[in-house]
């Protein structure tokens, strides 16, 4: 459905976006990506798995893998009091990914969609960037769930290590 | 045909009904090569073709109809024994029923069927062959010689079982099923009564018999309520009526088709989401004996027992329906083996036991093309050609046997040739070369680490050993299929005498008992499978070889492994003695260190995400009663890293 950074491709005037928190910046997945929002509780983690996997939680009797946001964007880790979980529907299952919080599902029109600026999203980040939307003072950076799940396993945006 | 039929529904029938038909020939013919003079062999070989002819014509594939045609030709010669079905005219009707099944395989994928006039000239020439009619032909048909002249006239007497509630719809449907095949003359009570709904126990029926009157009479036998059939002749007294006995499933020995069950086709894909289903009711069944356990009410135990029992019937019945035989599988080896043998100039005998075994679905599907791999190893590069196995004592003919047996929670698959063996010293060279060990590596290495390598990819198909198959299939491809079923393979070879695969299964993938433990916050499942013992050791008992821990246990020494570990977390305080679980993974042991033993459950196993599936130590998972998961310890890619 949303293979092509869908956002570019659309004709329609108005984009649905579910809009989150990661700490200070939010953050926008574009609606028709994501299947359902899911509390953040009994996550089951999995030792020896890339890093950035928070681990698996039961999805209505499926085991659901959930991504940390955080840690794939190489933000400091922790500090969200009471996380959720974004469920994205990914070609082969669905995916999750933890978020601080969700804040708000908003309409922009496309125009509002601006090309990031090139030092934000440059190499591996211009992969899943979509575009950056300005919402009064607010300044929200959509990406592509589905680029993100195809990043290298351990490399992030800046490898540490 | 309407157009409003779904013609894809039918093409889909005829795929599978046609390639049935084509396994059943196959396998006669084979049989038939050994017996020629069988008969029944080649009127079963006989039938199916004239289905698939039947069949293809409906689809109106006149190309396979024709093919179809043909073939029939040359066997109904074969059945007038004209034409003896060995050599040429045996290998013309294997050509013929490849080319079948070749149409039947493009028809599914493309819906487009290629012509093969070549063939059925060379049909038609083996019919030229035929020698004019050796034996008189019996004059009458063998069917009148098994039914005894019958009187005009049968009665029939029905005893209804006494809880039956309603014995004139019984009846209304007996009759129904009578006269399909016979005619009714009359009933007693008269059909007027049975309209009118009053009670009986017993209803007699007087019948014009009809050629399949026996068969209808035991698929009433098999209704409900129907408790007793007699049955005579009408002038004959009704002390002299036979019983007419319920016919098991199997013990019939005619092989009508109309006393097999009836069957309906479902979709994998819908016995995959029952399957679903009957997990979580399971994990349901579990919270609810949970719950009921822990109160004082005598009524919600009993229902909560009741669904307990209930639950159990339907996972096996589900279980149950997804087995198939491995027959299935099997069924289509000797052919194979046959014709690779029969290319390569060499005589091989291919034994099959255990085909009876039943395996889930999904483990028969995955196991096929490892199994048809090895055979062909063996036929190639197992079993030497006659001159050579003459020389060295063996009989001209080679033996491949395939033997499956159950094993506790496992089905052991095993295929031996008595060939010459793998030779060690090509492999060490071949490791060499590929510059996986050094010189005095090879030297050193073990015959286990050796054929270790042949599973490894890329090293089967260019290596001496097995170059002279070269068809692409690796034995890694038999090692990886095997082992995304939960399954293992192991080989045994000695120089000389022969090379054994066995290839461990699970009977089924979805459920398995498991003993639950804990480690830090989490709880893990254990395959039962795996597990020897459970063990506490104390803290004094934990030594240590070249600085890894090990514990002994009845004189065998078993390397110590701490879970926590294994995962880097925090390690337990050990001073008052530890838990662990004595695992075994082919001819690996060790001791593993958790946290608590918790205890039996059976378990649903859940896949995880392909992300995850890499990830050592975890297999997959499970849903606890709770409704927390548990992750599922892998045990080999613990003991094998």
């Amino acid at each position: 459905m949303t293979k092509e950074g869908a956002l570019t491709l659309k004709e329609d005037a108005l984009r649905q976006l579910v809009v989150f928190r990661l700490d200070k910046e939010e953050y926008g997945f574009e609606v028709s990506t994501v299947r359902e929002i899911h509390d953040m509780e009994d996550v089951a983690k999995v030792h020896r798995a890339a890093s950035h996997i928070e681990g698996v939680v039961n999805l209505r009797g499926k085991l659901l893998t959930v991504v940390n946001l955080r840690k794939r964007f190489d933000m400091k880790p922790d500090g969200a009091t009471n996380p959720k979980i974004v469920v994205v529907d990914a070609p082969d299952a669905p995916v999750g990914f933890m978020v601080d919080e969700v804040v708000e599902v908003v309409r922009v029109p496309v125009e509002a969609i601006e090309k990031a600026p090139a030092y934000v999203a440059s190499g591996i980040e211009a992969q899943y960037v979509v575009g950056i939307v300005k919402l009064d003072d607010r300044l929200i950076t959509v990406i592509d769930p589905l680029k993100v799940l195809e990043l290298p396993e351990e490399s992030s945006t800046q490898p540490r290590r | 045909m309407p157009k409003e039929f779904d013609m894809a529904k039918y093409q889909k029938m005829f795929v599978t009904e046609a390639r049935e038909a084509l396994r059943v020939m196959n396998e006669a013919m084979l049989e038939l090569e050994k017996n020629p003079d069988n008969k029944e062999l080649v009127d079963q070989i006989f039938r199916s073709c004239h289905s698939i002819k039947g069949m293809a014509g409906m689809m109106n594939q006149t190309v396979i109809t024709n093919l179809a045609h043909g073939l029939e030709d040359v066997l109904s010669s074969v059945r007038e024994e004209t034409l003896t079905p060995t050599d040429d005219v045996a290998e013309c009707i294997f050509n013929a029923m490849d080319a079948l099944e070749a149409m039947v395989s493009s028809y599914e994928s493309s819906s487009q069927v290629q012509d093969n006039p070549q063939l059925i000239e060379e049909l038609k020439a083996v019919l030229t062959k035929a020698a004019p009619i050796k034996k008189e032909k019996e004059k009458k048909p063998k069917k009148e010689k098994a039914t005894p002249t019958k009187p005009d006239t049968t009665s029939i007497s029905i005893k209804f079982a006494k809880r039956c509630a309603l014995p004139s719809a019984r009846a209304v449907v007996i009759l129904k099923e009578l006269s399909k095949t016979s005619s009714v003359i009359s009933t007693n009570p008269n059909e007027d009564d049975i309209e009118k709904e009053h009670m009986f126990e017993e209803l007699q029926v007087v019948v014009e018999p009809g050629e399949k009157l026996q068969e209808a009479l035991q698929r009433v036998l098999a209704m409900a309520d129907v408790e007793e059939l007699y049955l005579g002749t009408s002038d004959e007294p009704r002390e002299k009526w036979q019983k007419m006995a319920k016919q098991e499933k199997l013990s019939g020995p005619t092989t009508s088709e109309a006393a097999l069950p009836q069957t309906v086709r479902v979709g994998m894909d819908k016995l995959d989401d029952l399957l679903d289903n009957v997990g979580e009711l399971v994990i349901g069944r579990s919270r609810l004996l949970e719950k009921a356990n822990v109160r004082d009410d005598y009524e919600l135990q009993e229902i909560s027992s009741l669904i307990d029992k209930l639950t159990v019937d339907i996972q096996t019945r589900v279980l149950g329906i997804r087995m198939i035989p491995l027959d299935v599988v099997m069924s289509r080896f000797p052919r194979m083996v046959r014709d690779i043998a029969k290319n390569e100039g060499k005589e091989v005998e291919l034994v099959v036991e255990g085909g009876s075994i039943e395996l889930d679905r999904t483990v028969v599907d995955k196991i096929t093309e490892p199994m048809m791999h090895l055979l062909r190893n063996c036929v190639d590069h197992g079993i030497e050609p006659a001159d050579e196995r003459l020389r060295s004592g063996k009989r001209a003919k080679g033996l491949i046997r395939i033997v499956a047996s159950k094993q506790q929670d496992h089905v052991l698959i095993e295929v031996s040739d008595d060939g010459k063996g793998i030779d060690l010293d090509i492999v060490r060279q071949s490791a060499v070369e590929k510059r996986i060990m050094t010189q005095e590596q090879a030297k050193d290495a073990l015959g286990r680490d050796l054929v270790e390598l042949l599973f490894r990819p890329g090293f089967s198909t260019s290596s001496k050993v097995t170059e002279v198959s070269g068809r692409g299939v690796g034995l890694d491809v038999v090692k990886r299929n095997v082992e995304e079923l939960g399954g293992s393979v192991m080989v045994n070879t000695a120089k000389g005498a022969g090379t054994t695969f066995s290839l461990w299964l699970p009977f089924t993938l979805a459920i398995i008992d498991a003993m639950l433990i804990g480690i830090q916050d989490q709880i893990y499942a254990v395959p039962m499978g795996t597990i020897v013992e459970s063990h506490r050791f104390g803290v004094d008992e934990i030594k240590t070889i070249r600085s890894r821990d090990v514990v002994q246990l009845r004189g065998e020494i078993l390397p110590l492994i701490s879970m926590r570990d294994f995962f880097g977390i925090g390690s337990l305080d050990r001073s008052k003695g530890i838990n662990t679980l004595i695992v075994q993974s082919r001819d690996r042991r060790a001791a593993l260190e958790v946290d608590d033993l918790i205890g039996h459950h059976q378990i649903v196993v859940k896949s995880l995400d392909r992300r995850l599936r890499k990830v050592k130590g975890i297999s997959g998972g499970t849903i606890l009663g709770s409704g927390k998961i548990a992750l599922i310890i892998d045990v080999e890619s613990i003991l094998g890293g």
